[in-house]
C-alpha cells in the first residue's frame, strides 16, 4: 500500500492514493475485533444491556441518532467507554447510522483568535464550541481519526518570538457536551514543528517535514498510533521540506508496509487547494484559480471546470465537503461573498450552485466528521 | 415458497412441540426458508431444535409471523398498532424476542426491534434509560456521578 504525501497539499500519484483512500473503510471494518480486544479494559465486563450479548447491544446503542450520543454517554461507564472507542463508528457505519457533521475553524469577529464551529445539518446554524486549550497557534494541521479531530504541534507567537509546539489535542465530537471530555491532551510529537505535511492513513497520522523549534526545516517524519497513544519517529525524508511550498515539483511517497520513502516523479502540478470526493480528487492550481482541475481515479482522467465567478467574486477558496459536494469557502470575509457548492452528480448545467453554509467569521479551514 | 397446506414442527428449548403453516415460517425466516429449499427438513420426521429459543418466545414469534402473513395487505396504521400492542412486554421479553428473531433471521421483526430498543434510549434521560433498561451498576465513582449531575442536570 503507498500513502503519497506532498507538502501540505497531498497530490495524487496517479491513482495510487485513491486506492488507499477507497480501501481505508474496508480495512478499518476488518480489523475492528482486533482494535476492539485492545481497548475494552479486561475487568469491565459488565454487559452493555443487561440481558443481551454485547454484539447485539452495540447494534442497538448504534442506532441512535448523533445528537442523542452526548446523553447516553452518560448512562453508565460501559456505554461510555464503548462509545469513545474506534468500533463504535464501525458499528455506526455498518447499520448505515453514520452521519455527517461540518466542523469550521474561524477567526474571532475582534479578529484576536480563533475558534471552531460546527453544523449538523446544512440548513442549520453554525454552533460554536469552547476554545482550545494552551495559546492561540497557526500552523498547526487537522486530522479526524475515528470520529475525533486532532489538532496537531504549530506555532505560537509572543513579543516577536516564535515558538513551535509539539503538542496535540483531540476533541472527540461524539460526547461533545462534557466539557472535561471536549478538547484532551493527547501525547506530545517527538518534534515539536508547525508548516508541515499531514495525512491519516489506515487509522495512523503520519506528519512530516515543517519548520523546528529554531525555524530550521526539518526532514524528520513521525507517525501517530491512537491505540498506544504514542508518536515513533519513522526514516526522514530525503531532503528538508515545510509547508507553504513554492515550486516543488516532486512528491515523496512513503509506503507504510516497507517503512521506507521514495519519489514519485511525474507531471505534478501545484495545488492551492484539494479535496477528495468520492473517486473524484479536485484541486485548484496556484497559477489558474479560476478553474477547478478534476482529477477521477477510474479512467484516469483530468477535467477542468471554470468557477462561476464574475468580475468581483473572491477568487480565493478553499474546500470543504458537505453531503456529498464540494463547498469552496471564500477566504475573504464580507458579507458579500458567498460560499459555492459544486455538485458533480447533478445534472449538467446545474452543478454549481450558492450555498447557504457560511462559517460566522473568516475561514481558515473545515473537515467534515463522520460519525 | 412452501404449500400453504403444509406444517412444519419447531421444537422449543422446552422440547415443546409447535407446528406451524409451513408458508407462515418461509416467508420470514431466512434460515428455515433456506432449510426447507435445500432439502434438508423431513416433513415425515424432522423437528427443527430451536435450543435457545424458550416457548414462551417462540409462541410470540409465530404469532408475529402468522399475522403479517395473514394481513401484509392491512394498512400500514393497522399494522403498526399491532405491532406496539405485540412488542408491549418488559425489556427481557424484548431481548428475547430479539436473541429468537437473530437466530431465526426473521428481518422485519429484528428491525422492528431494534427499533423499539432505541426509542426506549433516543431522546430520553439518563435516569429514565437506566430505569427501562435495568443498568443498575453504572460503574461511575459516587464522586464522577454525583459531578455529571451538578454539572449536567439536563441530562438527567
Amino acid at each position: 500500500m503507498v500513502s503519497v504525501f506532498a507538502d501540505l497539499e497531498k497530490m495524487p500519484g496517479r491513482n495510487m492514493c485513491f486506492t488507499n483512500l477507497a480501501n481505508q473503510d474496508k480495512l478499518s471494518c476488518l480489523q475492528t475485533n482486533h482494535f476492539f480486544a485492545s481497548e475494552v479494559p479486561e475487568n469491565d465486563d459488565s454487559p452493555i444491556l443487561p440481558g443481551l450479548p454485547d454484539d447485539v447491544a452495540k447494534h442497538c446503542l448504534a442506532l441512535v441518532p448523533r445528537s442523542n450520543v452526548p446523553t447516553i454517554g452518560g448512562v453508565c461507564k460501559r456505554w461510555r467507554s464503548f462509545i469513545q472507542s474506534k468500533e463504535f463508528i464501525t458499528v455506526r457505519k455498518l447499520a448505515g447510522m453514520v452521519e455527517e457533521w461540518l466542523y469550521f475553524l474561524t477567526m474571532d469577529t475582534e479578529g484576536e483568535g480563533t475558534h471552531w464551529e460546527f453544523m449538523d445539518r446544512p440548513s442549520h446554524k453554525c454552533q460554536a464550541f469552547p476554545p482550545m486549550p494552551g495559546p492561540v497557534k497557526a500552523g498547526f494541521e487537522v486530522v479526524v481519526l475515528n470520529g475525533k479531530l486532532l489538532v496537531i504541534a504549530g506555532y505560537s507567537t509572543t513579543d516577536r518570538s516564535t515558538f513551535a509546539s509539539a503538542e496535540v489535542y483531540q476533541y472527540d465530537s461524539l460526547l461533545n457536551k462534557y466539557d472535561f471530555l471536549f478538547w484532551s491532551r493527547l501525547s506530545k510529537m517527538n518534534v515539536a514543528r508547525y508548516d508541515f505535511a499531514c495525512a491519516e492513513v489506515n487509522g495512523l497520522v503520519y506528519v512530516v517535514g515543517g519548520y523546528g523549534l529554531h525555524g530550521e526545516i526539518l526532514s524528520s517524519a513521525e507517525v501517530y498510533d491512537p491505540d498506544t497513544d504514542k508518536w515513533t519517529l519513522i526514516e526522514s525524508v530525503r531532503r528538508p521540506r515545510w509547508g507553504l511550498c513554492h515550486g516543488w515539483k516532486f512528491v515523496d511517497v512513503y509506503d507504510p508496509e516497507v517503512h521506507g520513502w521514495g519519489e514519485f516523479k511525474n507531471d505534478s502540478v501545484m495545488v492551492a487547494a484539494h479535496a477528495v470526493l468520492g473517486k473524484k480528487l479536485f484541486c485548484m492550481e496556484w497559477k489558474n484559480q479560476r478553474k477547478l482541475a478534476i482529477f477521477c481515479s477510474e479512467d484516469n482522467s483530468w477535467k477542468m471546470v471554470p468557477l462561476p465567478l464574475t468580475r468581483s467574486s473572491s477568487v480565493d477558496f478553499r474546500f470543504g465537503i458537505f453531503d456529498e459536494k464540494l463547498l469552496l469557502f471564500s477566504l475573504e470575509a464580507g458579507p458579500s461573498y458567498q460560499t459555492l457548492l459544486y455538485d458533480p452528480n447533478a445534472a449538467k448545467g446545474s452543478e454549481w450552485q450558492i450555498s447557504d453554509v457560511k462559517p460566522s467569521g473568516v475561514f481558515l479551514c473545515s473537515v467534515t466528521i463522520k460519525a | 415458497m412452501g404449500s400453504p397446506l403444509k406444517k412444519i414442527m419447531l421444537c422449543s428449548s422446552e422440547k415443546e412441540i409447535f407446528s406451524v403453516e409451513e408458508q407462515v415460517m418461509v416467508q420470514h425466516s431466512v434460515i428455515i426458508n433456506n432449510m426447507i429449499e435445500d432439502g434438508s427438513y423431513n416433513y415425515e420426521e424432522s423437528k427443527i431444535p430451536l435450543d435457545c429459543v424458550d416457548s414462551k418466545t417462540l409462541k410470540k414469534v409465530i404469532d408475529y409471523c402468522t399475522y403479517h402473513t395473514h394481513h401484509h395487505n392491512d394498512n400500514q396504521e393497522d399494522l403498526e398498532a399491532w405491532d406496539a400492542q405485540f412488542l408491549n412486554v418488559d425489556s427481557n421479553g424484548l431481548y428475547d424476542l430479539l436473541m429468537a428473531a437473530n437466530y431465526l433471521e426473521i428481518r422485519n421483526l429484528l428491525d422492528l426491534i431494534y427499533r423499539t430498543i432505541k426509542n426506549m434510549i433516543k431522546g430520553k434521560k439518563i435516569d429514565e434509560i437506566r430505569r427501562i433498561l435495568n443498568i443498575k451498576d453504572h460503574g461511575f465513582t459516587p464522586e464522577e456521578e454525583e459531578q455529571n449531575r451538578k454539572e449536567y442536570p439536563h441530562f438527567y
